[in-house]
């Protein structure tokens, strides 16, 4: 009996941890392949990435995540960075499970905590697309517009949107 | 023309005009015109220039091999007889800072053999990017050491002189057409024993460069190899003796496996009123980028 709750557990933890599914992110300021190929390696170096597929006449990528793995955005935006350019859009997929969310407020999905702007209050099940609006994930002209204050005391919140 | 072609077009010919006395000839205006007119038609950008540096850096812990080559019309001699190899090795320190160091083989006044090198630096402090457009502005340096003969009146760093330089550089990618500008304060000094003569040891390098991608005209994947075409513009006016010249570049790229380039470049003197031991030369650059190293 002790066993089958500790596989349930594992199983569960699993779960949690495996609701990311994939993101798609846009580099903004490039159009040479070489750019976009430094940006292609730059990822895929990235523990938990597990597969990276570019398009270069969008500059943008799509990657899947190994399982099991936690994913961690700040970490993908970085490695853009570095690659000398910067993320102007970040789309996660995210798996939901009944998960109530009310605009403004943060709310916990597995291991990561968002906060919803300018959403309608309502409940979320499978897989949705949300979008990170913090700084570094959009266009600086876009992070005008929302113009969000820093979230969180010491806890990373994500601002998304959907 | 676009607005930004016609402030550098004013910028560019108030550069030459400088000084006063000297008068821009005719045929040069003439040149200046057609190349920003061709800026202002040629469509899509790139920025990986061939005679010159944009403000962006290569990415993060990556590490570039380079081996130019350049083979120079020398002065009074009916052939490039004059030969110059430089090894590169450019370092991409972090996403600001980037750092190249280069060595200078050639054949002027002596026998082919080892005449110095140099250390370059670039730091980018300004960057707003935006899909497919971006301004961006750096810092740059050079250090160079060089031990042989000084015989010609222009200051060349790239393998002709010891001395130092410092500038900046602006490039603007906007709706699909780029341009890069360039300002940089020369000093010479002595190469090694020989010391370098007359006074007219500074100078004021400035530079314009434009690049548009030919091929492919669909990317689809990192295999297909791009071609480039670049056209630039190289200047410089010594501050001591108002002593100038003005040289144009053409060049073509080509883009392997979005890793390796293979560059071939002209640079051909417009107008100079300075005595110069090798003006016109070709450029063959062979570079291979080699991502995530340490």
């Amino acid at each position: 009996m002790k066993t089958v709750i500790i596989i349930a557990a594992m199983l569960l933890g699993l779960y949690s941890q495996a609701q990311v599914k994939s993101v798609n992110l846009q580099a903004s300021g490039l159009t040479c392949s070489m750019c976009s190929n430094s940006i292609n390696k730059a990822l895929k170096t990235v523990a938990f990435v597990e597969k990276v597929v570019p398009n270069i006449k969008t500059s943008t990528f799509e990657i899947t995540f190994k399982p099991g793995e936690e994913v961690d955005f700040d970490l993908l935006k970085k490695k853009v960075e570095d690659a000398g350019f910067s993320v102007s859009k970040f789309l996660a997929i995210v798996s939901f499970n009944n998960v109530a969310i009310v605009n403004n407020l943060p709310v916990t999905v597995g291991n990561k905590t968002f906060r919803f702007i300018n959403v309608k209050d309502q409940s979320l099940t499978g897989d949705k697309a949300i979008r990170i609006i913090d700084k570094g994930f959009v266009t600086p002209k876009e992070l005008k517009k929302t113009n969000l204050s820093a979230a969180g005391n010491g806890q990373r919140i994500y601002n998304a949107t959907i | 023309m676009q607005p930004e072609t016609v402030s550098a077009f004013t910028m560019l010919q108030s550069d030459v005009m400088e000084p006063a006395e000297r008068q821009v000839p005719f045929f040069m205006k003439v040149y200046i015109i057609i190349f920003l007119t061709c800026i202002s038609f040629l469509a899509k950008a790139q920025e990986l220039f061939v005679f010159t540096e944009p403000a962006s850096n290569m990415a993060a812990k990556s590490v570039g091999l380079r081996l130019n080559n350049f083979l120079m019309h020398q002065v009074n001699s009916s052939s490039y007889s004059s030969y110059q190899l430089t090894p590169e090795v450019m370092v991409g320190v972090s996403k600001k800072i980037m750092l190249h160091g280069d060595l200078f083989f050639s054949n002027m006044h002596s026998n082919f053999g080892f005449k110095g090198g140099s250390v370059y630096g670039k730091y980018r402090f300004f960057s707003n990017d935006d899909i497919q457009k971006h301004f961006r502005m750096a810092a740059f340096g050079r250090v160079s050491s060089v031990n042989m003969p000084v015989r010609q009146e222009d200051i060349n760093l790239y393998g002709m002189n010891s001395g130092y330089e410092g500038g900046l550089t602006v490039t603007q990618l906007l709706h699909k057409v780029a341009l890069s500008a360039s300002g940089s304060f020369v000093k010479a000094m002595s190469n090694g024993q020989y010391k370098f003569p007359g006074g007219n040891d500074k100078a004021v390098n400035y530079t314009l460069s434009f690049g548009k991608l030919m091929l492919p005209k669909d990317y689809t994947n990192y295999k297909q190899t791009n071609l480039n075409l670049m056209l630039e513009m190289l200047g410089q006016t010594n501050v001591v003796s108002a002593g100038y010249y003005i040289d144009i570049a053409p060049s073509f790229q080509l883009i392997v496996n979005s890793q390796s380039r293979l560059d071939f470049g002209y640079r051909h003197q417009l107008s100079t009123n300075m005595f110069r031991f090798a003006a016109n030369s070709f450029l063959i650059r062979l570079e291979h980028n080699l991502y995530n190293v340490f």
